[in-house]
């Protein structure tokens, strides 16, 4: 159990080396002249374009394999927000989209398959609660469903901005 | 004589479901197909300027949205002249539908259908008039049942995302292109 939070707090404060770490009230009182928005088109085959729009909530890895996530915020054409990190864009390598509709779904059914876990628990039935324990992992990884693009080598990104 | 009837039945539904498929797969490619301007390989240079309407809710919280250009949608005026047609983008504040232009300040709301749904409601509604042909040809029973599905796939295939601009969303077009 010990190894698994280990793992876990190790995982959750991986993050960009050269990133800066935002105030998040500067970010909030945050000015933005502009407003863009990221296109990922792939670079073969159909050229499916993707557009994404601010608030989106996706998770971006650089070269090194160090990633970051959160809901973005293009604050211009080279530099982005990705929850609090502010991160250059070029140095970006993957970004993940994650589905809204995938998100939201695995988040009531799992929160709510939670809920009767541990009520379950607290009620004297610890078997029911282990037997419901996987279909609560199941609902919960539904959350972590999103749409992987390649921005080096399958696709291209670029980004529009007001006249 | 029955047997046969049902094996003829089960060929026409595998029919109609194949057919079904096959409809999908072509709307998702024509979906998919690139313009014409857009066409392009490694040789081929991509163009310059993309423009999209970007609609923004006012509110802080609120979420965007992006219409690409070539789509059909449909729009009130504040003078209460209703235009639907594919749209093209002229410039920053001007957009044009059925060769009539219009200035993106004169739009009171804007409609555009969801593609996802017009798919789902066009494969109901093939697959329903399938069924409805066949069991009719089958039985010499009027599919009375049919109605209802069919009248749900159009409610379906018909819907779409409305954006309220003069309270609730701002509009302006982006331009940009890859490098």
């Amino acid at each position: 159990m010990k190894y698994i939070l280990f793992f876990a707090i190790l995982y959750s404060t991986l993050g960009f080396g050269q990133s800066q770490s935002v105030d998040t009230n500067m970010m909030q009182n945050q000015e933005k002249s502009e407003d863009f928005v990221l296109v990922i088109q792939k670079k073969t085959g159909n050229q499916k374009k993707r557009y994404i729009v601010d608030k989106k909530r996706i998770r971006v890895s650089n070269a090194a394999g160090a990633h970051a996530s959160g809901k973005l915020q293009i604050v211009s054409p080279d530099t982005i927000l990705v929850g609090t990190q502010k991160i250059a864009f070029s140095e970006i390598t993957r970004i993940d989209v994650y589905s809204r509709v995938f998100r939201t779904t695995g988040l009531i059914l799992g929160g709510f398959s939670g809920f009767l876990n541990l009520y379950l628990l607290a009620f004297g039935e610890p078997e029911a609660s282990l037997g419901i324990l996987p279909v609560t992992g199941a609902f919960v990884t539904l959350t972590l469903i999103s749409r992987r693009y390649n921005i080096v080598d399958k696709h291209r990104a670029y980004f529009l901005k007001s006249y | 004589m029955k047997q046969h009837t049902i094996s003829n039945v089960c060929h026409i539904m595998l029919l109609s479901i194949f057919m079904t498929i096959q409809f999908v797969v072509q709307c998702q490619s024509a979906e998919n197909s690139p313009t014409l301007c857009n066409v392009q390989s490694d040789s081929v240079q991509t163009p310059a300027t993309e423009k999209v309407l970007f609609l923004k809710k006012n509110s802080d919280f609120g979420k965007a949205a992006v219409v690409t250009e070539n789509r059909t949608i449909k729009v009130m005026t504040k003078s209460g002249q209703k235009l639907k047609g594919i749209f093209s983008i002229k410039d920053s504040s001007t957009i044009e539908i059925n060769q009539q232009l219009l200035s993106l300040d004169a739009i009171s709301y804007l409609k555009v259908p969801r593609k996802n749904f017009r798919i789902v409601g066009g494969s109901i509604a093939s697959t329903v008039t399938l069924i409805a042909v066949i069991t009719f040809a089958v039985s010499g029973v009027p599919p009375l049942g049919a109605i209802p599905f069919a009248a749900a796939s159009y409610i379906i295939f018909s819907a779409s995302k409305k954006y309220d601009l003069q309270t609730v969303y701002s509009i302006q077009v982006l331009r940009g292109g890859p490098n």
